[in-house]
Formats: structure tokens, sequence, C-alpha cells
């Protein structure tokens, strides 16, 4: 269950903080990380690897010109996974107290003698991790230095130039403007240590349109790890004014099939739907529509999925994985054929394919797999361009629901848009769904405009789709 | 903000729970008296109210897949988030560090709200002292809503992961088509400590369990289904995990995904729906629940604001939401707050009669606090938030009600949901539904999305089943980026006119 009031928060990038504790080296000390993975070693493990984050943000968020809150939050956190033979378990806290750190090395050992052997799973060897990790930089001290009156000021012009675009502009959910920073420490047994630190900050207008028919609500965000590349907050509200007034007096439509275009960020919301089907976890637990397909047609031939983790500043880059091992670019998707999987050390082995060095790793779990950056390339004309040339299409501009059905492959969302009919935008519709099989889905991507939105982890330009089936409640 | 007289000093859920948390916060060389004086520092600019939250949370998850149960993770969090209101202001910063200078430092950060105000009269807020901790307690003002003397993490490890391979062995006897097994078990308990500027100092001590089992089978044609079942509640784990409650939780998964191995494709268009009682309440939760909390009415955000009064669903419908269901996963003996749960009557016979709140948004709203201010953690706000959410039963029989559709869908099991709160827009998604012609149930559909009109979904029910049931345990309702864990409920009803997300023409 969710709700879609204030997008914002879902799509604002992890608040993370800003520094005066980044800024001064404070954080998870690397002695405690050491200190943890001897108790280990002390406790029975055979191996481990600790991972700690420190993060610290400011956030403000402003409605109607005043400020309606303002946080400021700072975490540490550290998280052990200790090995005894081929059994492991993993234990993490924020209390880094010495008999706390203690109970858990003990906890984590004993946890381990209990579970399952599995033998695929393992951490990387000293040999593997020897290639350092490339120099990237995500880290700004600009961003550090952001004070939070500076924050209020921006949510303030956000949502000031929101309400300027329009008199039908006339509410909002409020603006929100936050900066922060995180250190990353990765330790294993064997010695090698991986650091990263990282600024973002984000500015995000949610501002509500009204007129005799209804409200609509929309949003827009601008997020950036630099702070010269974040764009302006008046930019940013009148994108998101623009976003809620176009929904105004939204139509029904008839069940019908027609071509699809989905808008740059509800495009990008579908790649991501896709990538998550490339999971090596998800294919070798036989949980993924896409299970031994490697080498197959499994989009159109116009489509190349590339994993790029080194773009410097990029929002999804990262210096080395989950895993330590130090990030490459890893071709999942050429010319719509499968060649690569997202995989880590186990799911590689589980599979017998190449390691994509696709690691994730949280505090409190397992590594797991996931994409760092991916951007589809843009088609060679504009959205609008891409509008004429298709002639009658709905373009669907926010899509409601959890996603796809990736063990089916089946795509069905709730949808919102732009009816479009002799090439140009008529008039909005609502309350519809769009569905289709997602593997004849992705085949049918038969278009691309040149909008892709390069600030974004996973990006991709509008797409043109064909023959989906759109229903609702209108009458033919 | 003004106090709304509910509370006269000190408030405890229960002593145990108060005993409880003291010895945590007693292993952190801390005490209430500590807690209080921080709050006083936050407070010392002037405020309408301020709280400080301390919470200690710790959890356990097992999981089984690919026939191993290998992912074995303990976590425990802890700390203190300290909070400031002035007029629609809030001041908010929290920390890890349960020392008393980080503390101070946050409790100033907080205060820099008021601060900003010093110009205006809000006269610094004495935290009252001396109402503190004593060596008699008040009698506990509400029963305890969840299992007595629960720990769920006193459970061993070892039966849980013995009832785990258990679990996955079930599931792949049941049936060769069973493909694969993926089951986990996970158990939590939060302490926390409300310390307000009214003086009141509230405790709490929250268990709560889940077990979920998903299985994917293949059929001949290759193709993939998934079907799942859980349990789960503000209870132990023992009864959950004993043989008989395994193979009916094994049984459930594998009968949903053989039956989904079946389905049809889905028809588009709009449909008469049949929903089942239980978890297809989610309905509930995303038509009309989230659009009856306080914050999106008092700011004119809802779809639902300003209609107190008004018809709003068919006469069928009477809804609530509900603190109070023992054992429940979304009981509440406190909210975050420290105002006590309730039975919180949002429609009745189908008109609007209240909605669910905080205090900042009762006291801007004239309105009481209903025991709805919920945070996920310590380093999270406090919103207006739902507990379970159920629709109370009527009169008709389930069968006859799927026997007098025509030709529509019957759904008896969804994933989740989502809606748009200002324009009203809501989807849910079945995962387990059948077509139905003329009463008769046809054939097994797979998976889709269904989209409408919150405000106008319920207008349209036309039969309410005698069959109230409520989910098992399952539920987690996300907002502004926080996670709380909820219920629901609804007996069997009818809809007439929903937008089914289907394939076909």
């Amino acid at each position: 269950m969710s709700t879609h009031a204030s997008p914002a928060h879902v799509a604002a990038p992890v608040p993370i903080r800003t520094g005066d504790v980044a800024a001064s080296g404070i954080g998870v000390p690397l002695s405690l990380l050491e200190d943890l993975l001897d108790r280990a070693r002390a406790a029975g493990a055979d191996d481990a690897d600790v991972i700690a984050v420190a993060e610290a943000s400011s956030e403000v968020r402003v409605r109607r010109g005043d400020i309606e809150s303002s946080s400021r939050s700072e975490a540490n956190e550290v998280g052990l996974r200790v090995f005894v033979g081929d059994r492991s378990a993993i234990v993490s806290s924020n209390d880094l107290r010495t008999s706390t750190l203690q109970r858990l090395c003990e906890h984590a050992v004993a946890a381990a003698r209990l579970v399952d052997p599995d033998p695929e799973s393992r951490i990387a060897r000293n040999d593997e991790l020897a290639e350092a990790p490339p120099p990237l930089p995500l880290f700004d001290d600009a961003v550090l230095a952001i004070a939070s009156s500076q924050l209020v000021e921006w949510a303030r012009r956000a949502e000031q130039a929101a309400q300027d675009t329009d008199a039908r502009i006339v509410n909002t959910e409020g603006c929100e403007a936050s900066a922060g920073s995180s250190m990353v420490r990765y330790l294993t047994l064997g010695g090698v240590l991986r650091e990263r630190r990282s600024t973002s900050t984000a500015v995000v207008a949610v501002p509500i349109a009204k007129d005799d028919a209804g409200m609509e609500v929309d949003y827009w965000y601008g997020s950036a790890r630099r702070l010269s590349d974040l764009p302006t907050p008046e930019a940013i509200g009148r994108r998101a004014a623009e976003r809620a007034l176009r929904r105004l007096g939204g139509r029904m439509l008839s069940t019908r099939q027609v071509p699809v275009v989905f808008e740059a960020p509800v495009a990008s919301a579908l790649i991501a739907d896709f990538i998550s089907a490339l999971s090596g976890e998800r294919i070798a637990r036989k949980s993924s529509y896409l299970e031994g397909r490697l080498g197959s047609a499994v989009a159109h031939s116009s489509l190349t999925l590339v994993d790029d983790p080194l773009t410097p500043y990029g929002p999804g880059a990262r210096s080395f994985d989950g895993e330590g091992f130090a990030a490459r670019r890893h071709t999942l998707v050429q010319d719509g054929v499968l060649v690569g999987l997202l995989t880590h050390l186990r799911s590689a082995a589980r599979l017998g394919v190449a390691h994509g060095r696709n690691a994730t790793r949280g505090v409190s779990s397992a590594p797991g797999v996931g994409p760092s950056q991916i951007h589809v390339a843009n088609g060679h004309t504009s959205l609008q361009a891409l509008l004429r040339e298709v002639g009658t299409c709905l373009l669907v501009t926010a899509t409601m629901g959890h996603g796809s059905d990736l063990v089916r492959g089946q795509y069905s969302q709730g949808a919102s848009g732009l009816w479009v009919e002799g090439g140009a935008i008529q008039y909005p519709v609502h309350e519809l769904t769009v569905a289709g099989d997602l593997d004849a889905l992705m085949k049918a991507i038969v278009g691309r405009a040149d909008d892709l939105d390069p600030s974004r982890g996973i990006s991709s330009p509008s797409l043109l789709v064909e023959g989906l089936v759109v229903a609702g409640a209108g009458t033919p | 903000m003004k106090g709304s007289g509910e509370f006269e000093g000190s408030v405890w859920a229960t002593t145990a729970a108060a005993e409880a948390g003291r010895s945590v916060l007693a292993a952190n060389a801390l005490d209430e008296g500590g807690l209080q004086a921080v709050l006083a520092e936050a407070l010392a600019a002037g405020a309408d109210w301020g709280d400080l939250f301390y919470e200690a949370w710790q959890g356990e998850t097992v999981a089984v897949d690919d026939g191993r149960v290998r992912s074995c993770s303990r976590s425990a969090r802890q700390g203190v988030g300290v909070r400031v209101i002035a007029g629609e202001r809030q001041g908010f910063a929290h920390t890890d560090a349960l020392r008393p200078e980080p503390m101070r430092s946050a409790a100033a950060a907080a205060r820099a709200i008021a601060d900003g105000r010093s110009a205006q009269a809000h006269p610094p807020l004495a935290v009252a002292g001396g109402r503190g901790p004593t060596s008699a307690l008040p009698t506990p003002p509400v029963p305890s809503l969840y299992a007595a003397d629960v720990d769920p993490l006193a459970l061993p490890l070892d039966q849980k992961v013995r009832a785990l391979a258990q679990l996955d062995a079930r599931c792949r006897a049941a049936d060769p088509r069973v493909q694969q097994v993926m089951a986990q078990v996970s158990a939590s308990l939060q302490t926390v400590l409300i310390v307000r500027s009214d003086g009141a100092l509230a405790w709490d001590v929250r268990p709560l369990v889940r077990l979920d089992c998903t299985v994917i089978a293949r059929g001949a044609d290759g193709k993939l289904a998934r079907g799942s079942a859980r349990d789960g509640g503000r209870r132990g784990l023992e009864p959950m995990l004993e043989p008989a409650a395994l193979d009916a939780l094994a049984a459930e998964a594998v009968r949903q995904a053989l039956v989904n191995l079946d389905g049809k494709p889905v028809p588009a268009g709009v449909f008469d729906v049949v929903l089942g009682p239980g978890w297809p309440a989610v309905l509930l939760h995303e038509a009309i629940g989230h659009g009856l909390e306080g914050d999106f009415n008092r700011k004119g955000t809802s779809a639902f604001a300003g209609r107190l009064g008004q018809r709003v669903a068919s006469p069928l419908c009477t809804v609530v939401d509900d603190g109070t269901l023992a054992l429940d996963r979304g009981a509440l003996q406190i909210d975050d707050e420290g105002t006590p749960g309730e039975c919180t009557t949002l429609i009745e016979n189908g008109v609007l009669v209240g909605y669910m709140q905080d205090r900042l948004n009762a006291s801007l709203m004239g309105m009481r606090p209903t025991g709805n201010g919920r945070r996920e953690s310590y380093q999270h706000l406090v919103l207006p938030r739902m507990r379970n959410t159920y629709m109370r039963a009527g009169v008709d029989d389930p069968k006859e009600i799927v026997r007098g559709l025509k030709r529509g869908i019957y759904a008896v099991d969804f994933g989740g949901g989502q809606v748009d709160i200002t324009s009203g827009k809501f989807v849910f998604e079945m995962t387990e539904a059948y077509l139905v012609e003329d009463g008769r149930i046809t054939a097994p559909l797979q998976g889709a999305t269904l989209i409408g009109d919150g405000p106008s979904a319920l207008e349209r029910v036309v039969a309410v089943g005698n069959d109230l049931g409520f989910t098992k345990g399952q539920g987690v309702c996300g907002k502004d980026g926080q996670s709380v864990p909820v219920g629901v409920g609804q007996p069997t009803l009818r809809i007439n006119g929903m937008t089914v997300g289907g394939s076909q023409v």
C-alpha cells in the first residue's frame, strides 16, 4: 500500500546530510570497523566484512510561504556479515558501544552456525579486489556549505514560481529543499578497505491546480550531487505547476487498442521495471519471465542498455560495488538482445555467467544486485515531432501502481495523460489503465524522443510503444 | 496548540511496558528525568507544544529461498527525536547518540523553529517537573492489546530455521509444478517512550511478527505463476510455526499459484466487481482511507476536504479505523504522541463523520486527536496514519452476492494499491481473481490493476456481505517516505463499474 499524495518524498534522493558532521570527518571511525572484525574472528568467524554508513542532512518544507517543518538528521550505522564455513549471518546496529558490538559479534557467529550452508555465498578474495576503484568525484564542498536559511529561500522561491505560473494554482502540498552528505566505508577481514563520500541536494515542488471540474496535484524535482548542477527553484516550481495544470479537466476514454507514448519520467519507470527482471538473483531463483533468455531478443532492436557507474557526479554513480569490486561498465541489452545480467558473486556463481560487479549492500542485509546508472540513448526527434509522426495515440504522463508482474511478465498500470489526435495534444484523460504482455511491449518500442533527463539514475527519453490496451469508463 | 484535556499528568500504557523500557534506558545510563531535561531545553525559546520520542527497536529476519535457509539478519536501532511546534511550524531533529551533548544539540536544532518567531507571543512552556516516574504508577488506562509478556525475539533461531525448512519442504511436496519457495519469518520489538510538554510520559512496548510464503509454479507451457500466503500480528511466533499452521500456509500458497497457472488473460474495460473478505479491503485503505487523514483535509488538498456530514458512500457502508483490535497488526495501545488507541468511525451509513487525527492537525482543525499520530521511527516526524481500517458487516449472503453477478469479476486476493489524494483516483492490484458469468465462476484470471475514483467508488457499493474478515498480518502503508504496519478488513462486497486494466480488448 502506498499513497501518492506527496510523491516528492518518493522521488527525492536519500536525504543525506550536510555536514558539519561529514566535513569534520566524524562518522564511524575506521578503528571501530577493525575492532568489529577482530571481535568477529575471536568469536569464531572464518571470514567477515563490515559496512558503515554515516549520513547527515537538513531538510526544510515550506507551505504557503511559511516554514512547515525544519528537520536535521544524522545517523551512523554498521552492518557485519560473518561466515562460519559456508554459512553466514548478518547483524547491524546504530548503537556503537563496545559492549553492544561484542554481543552482536557473538550473536552473528551463533546464528551463522544454525543456518544452511550456501557454498556460492562468499566474500571477495584480496586478489579479486586488487584492482583499485577509479577516482570518481561525487562530493561537493559547496553542498556542505548550504545553510538551512538557504534551503528555506529555495523552497519559497519554488513555491512562488509555481503560484505565479497561473491563477489556477490555488494550493500546494508544500515545497521542500534538502542538502546532505554520506560516507560509506567497507572493510573485509582480508584488510581491503573501500570508502566513498558523496553529497546531494534537491528541491521539490508539489503544487495543486484547481478549476470548476476539480483539483489536480503534480510534482517536479531537481536533484544533484553538485550545487552548480541544481536547476533553479523557479524552473522546478514552474515545471511542477505546468504538470498539475495540464491535468485539469480530464476526460474518460473508452477501452481501445492504441499506440502509447510514455513520457520520459514514465518511460524511465518502465525501463527500471524491466531492469529488475534482469536481476541475476531473481533469475537464479526462477522468478523472472526472462529466465533462460540470455542471448535472445528481449527488446526492440533499437534498444541498448548499459549499466554505467562511472559518470562523475552521476546520480547513480559508484566507484565500487557492494562487494568492493572496482566499478566498470556492464552491457545488459545490446541492440535488443540480452547479453548480460545484473549479478554479484553469488548469483554469477549460481547461474554460471560472467560477474557483472552489480552488488548492492545495505547495513542490515546480505549483498543484493541492482543497477547503478542506466541511460537509454536519445532518439533523433523531439517529443512533439514524435507525436506528429504517430498522429493518434495516448501520451501517458503519469502511472499509478506497483509496476509490472515480473514473474508472469505482465504490465498493468493505472494511468493518466493526454489524448493526441492529428499529431497534436487534444485534451487530458484520466482514470485509465494501460496493459500488455511485458515481453511484447519491450519489443514494440518503435520510437524514441530526444528528451532524456541526465540528472536521473535510471533514465529514458519518451518511448513510443505500439499496440497496448487502454481501458477506461468513457463511452466510445 | 491547546492540550485536549485528555491527559492530566503521567500516562502509562502498562506498568510492564514502562519497566521494560526503563531497563533499556538504564542500559544507556539514561532515565526519564534526563529526557525531560532535554525536552525542557528544546522548549526554552517558547513553543505551543513539544515532545521527545525515545525508541529502541530490535528485529530479526530469517528467510529460505532456493531450498536453503540462508538469510539471517538481526538489527538494532535506538535514538531520540525532539520536536517543537510553534503554530503550524515544526522543528525536528534526531540523534542516535544517547549522550547529553548530542541530545542537547538536537534539542537546540529543534528549538530553532521557535527562535525564528521570538517576536510572537509564545510563552515558554515549562515541562512539568515532579510528575515523572514515582514508585506508585497509575493504573494502566487501557487493556493490553498485544500478546501479554511476549518477546518475539526470544524464540530460539533454530526453531525458526526448522520451521522454514519444513515450510519449504511442504510446498515442494504439494505439487511437482512448484519450482521455487521463498519464505520469511520476521519478528521485532519496539520500545517507545513519549515525553510531552504537558508533563505526560507514556511508554509502549510493541511486538510485531510476520510469516510470508511465496510459491512460484511452472506450467506445461513454461509460463510461471505466483501464489502467496501470510500470517502475523502483534503476538508471539510460536503458534504460527506449529506444524498444522505451516501445513495450512503452504497449502494456501500452493493452491493460489496453481490457480494462477491456469489464469486466463484479463478482459479490459468496465466491470461490476465482487471483492472477497479480508485483504481486498486494501480498496478502503486507498479509496477513502488516505483521503480522510487529517493533514490533507486541514490543507484542503484531499478530495474529501470540507465534506464532513455529507454522503460519500452507499448507505450500506460503515467504515472505521480501529487501533483496538487485540493482537492485530494495526493495534496501538497508544499512538506515537501518547494518545490512547480507539475505534474511530469515519463513515456511518454512507455519511462522512470523522477524520483521522494526530495532535497537530487536530488542534489546527479544532478537533480531537484520535490516536492516529504515527511515525516510522525516532528519525521521522509524526503524521496522521491509519491503523486497521475496515468496513462493518452487512446482511447479505456472500454466495448470493457472487450469484447476483451477471458478467463480472470476483477478486479474492490483492497485491498493493496507491492513491492520488487530490484527484481521488486510486488503483489496486488483483493477484487472485475469477471471471463470473451468469452468476457462476467460469475461469481464473491473471493479475491486473483496477482503477477507480475514491469519492465515488463507495457510492457504487450495491451489496455488503455478513462475513467481515481481516487481513492476516500483512499491510505496510507508505506515506511521505515513511512505512508503518497497518491492517484492513471488510466483508464480501460488490462494487459496480470498476475499470479493469486487462490486456484483452
